[in-house]
């Protein structure tokens, strides 16, 4: 299995999660103001919510899978970013992974604080591969975070990876059929 | 049921439970099929499939203080011969000022182009910008194509020389190889490549693009890090007594 394939498995996946998020997001905003969006959005939510920490958790594991490939088979070496990130995201697949198995919903609110802490440094980090001025304006000598290592599809590079995977877990956790909010 | 059933009593699944985990498992399996079977065709040595054992040794000891990437790399396997350095090493590139490398007599270089025609750093009286890429940084590929763009349109300087040094240079980073990028970018600035990051090294090399401007004695005058706008190095070249 050579390093490309590997980067298109993970390409084709975040394809398939961003085409989740932002699905939901749009089903959410029009739920706002249609009956009908209302009800895909309460329907999908249903169909969601009572494995929704278990999916959660395979994204977080297949990520930190990938992360694990990435820098020690395929040894692009992590750069000062790249470990902020992976310290969101490793600690999510023991997070999400207990709540799974105990159906402690209760996990939820960790991961998602976790997880939009790691979306926030992959956002800027994303950020900084398309406009490298955002940073100092020069590359560290020993693993500058601007080097752009593969961009499947014309975009999805390595940190686009990292905060696909980010949203789809704050997804995941947050869809909830509206009337079934009761107190995590 | 209606959408405002849904709302008001307890919405309940209607969907079997197995259905998202089989959709999660579905979509995996067919993510990695899709992946193998596309991939198969590409040859090993397609745009992103890259040697992954020549940084093996780099990789374990990135965060050495002398810079990993600067003079590790695999350099043992790049086609390229080593230049060859003269005179003590300036100090490390600091973080702060004062640099203690000013003033300093630069290291002389002998080294050759990618293509193998020497260029030497030498002290023969005439400053120097001396200019320091890697292939992989986005920084130095956004410098090259500006300065080549100022010297074509006839800036360049008469009385000042400017020489590149091609670096830390990693077959497994973007961009590689180095000399066809540069061929690409129609760069004219002389090169010295220094596979094995020993001239990096010897000027005290921290990050890219990195200048070190040499005075007409052959001494460091000042050194800077980070892209330059040509107004920056024009100032530079007139500190240096240049035109």
């Amino acid at each position: 299995m050579s390093v490309a394939t590997v980067q298109l498995f993970y390409a084709l996946l975040a394809v398939v999660a961003q085409a989740f998020v932002v699905g939901m997001v749009v089903i959410r905003v029009l739920a706002i103001g249609s009956e009908r969006a209302h009800g895909w959005y309460d329907g999908v939510a249903a169909a969601i919510a009572p494995n929704a920490m278990a999916a959660a958790w395979l994204v977080a594991a297949l990520a930190t899978a990938g992360s694990l490939y990435f820098s020690e088979v395929a040894h692009f070496e992590p750069c000062r970013l790249c470990w902020y990130q992976r310290i969101a995201m490793y600690p999510l697949v023991m997070i999400l992974g207990i709540g799974a198995v105990w159906r402690d919903w209760s996990a939820a609110r960790y991961a998602i604080a976790l997880a939009a802490i790691g979306g926030a440094v992959a956002a800027y980090h994303v950020g900084i591969e398309w406009i490298p001025a955002l940073d100092t304006g020069a590359c560290d000598v020993r693993v500058p975070c601007n080097v752009v290592w593969f961009r499947e599809f014309g975009y999805i590079s390595l940190p686009v990876l990292a905060l696909t995977a980010f949203l789809s877990i704050v997804t995941l956790l947050s869809v909830r059929p509206v009337a079934d909010r009761s107190p995590a | 049921m209606t959408a405002s059933q849904r709302r008001g009593g307890a919405p309940r699944s209607t969907s079997p439970r197995w259905l998202l985990p089989a959709a999660g498992v579905a979509i995996v399996l067919a993510a990695a099929v899709a992946a193998i079977v596309l991939t198969q065709g590409r040859s090993p040595g397609g745009s992103s499939a890259r040697p992954s054992q020549a940084l093996s040794s780099s990789a374990s000891s990135g965060a050495s203080a002398s810079g990993a990437l600067g003079s590790g790399a695999g350099s043992s396997s790049l086609p390229w011969p080593s230049a060859v350095v003269e005179g003590a090493a300036l100090p490390p590139f600091p973080n702060a000022p004062p640099d203690p490398a000013v003033g300093l007599a630069a290291p002389l270089v002998r080294g050759a182009s990618f293509a193998g025609a020497p260029v030497a750093i030498a002290n023969d009286g005439r400053p120097k910008v001396v200019l320091f890429l890697a292939h992989w940084c986005p920084h130095c590929q956004r410098e090259v194509p500006l300065i080549q763009a100022w010297l074509n349109g006839g800036g360049a300087p008469s009385d000042v020389d400017l020489v590149s040094v091609v670096t830390s240079i990693r077959p497994d980073a973007p961009n590689y190889p180095p000399d066809a990028w540069l061929q690409r970018e129609g760069w004219t600035v002389p090169v010295i490549a220094d596979p094995t990051g020993s001239v990096a090294d010897a000027y005290g090399l921290t990050a890219f693009p990195y200048w070190v401007l040499i005075d007409k004695g052959g001494n460091v005058q000042a050194r800077l890090v980070g892209e330059l706008t040509i107004a920056d190095l024009q100032t530079v070249i007139g500190r240096l007594g240049g035109s």
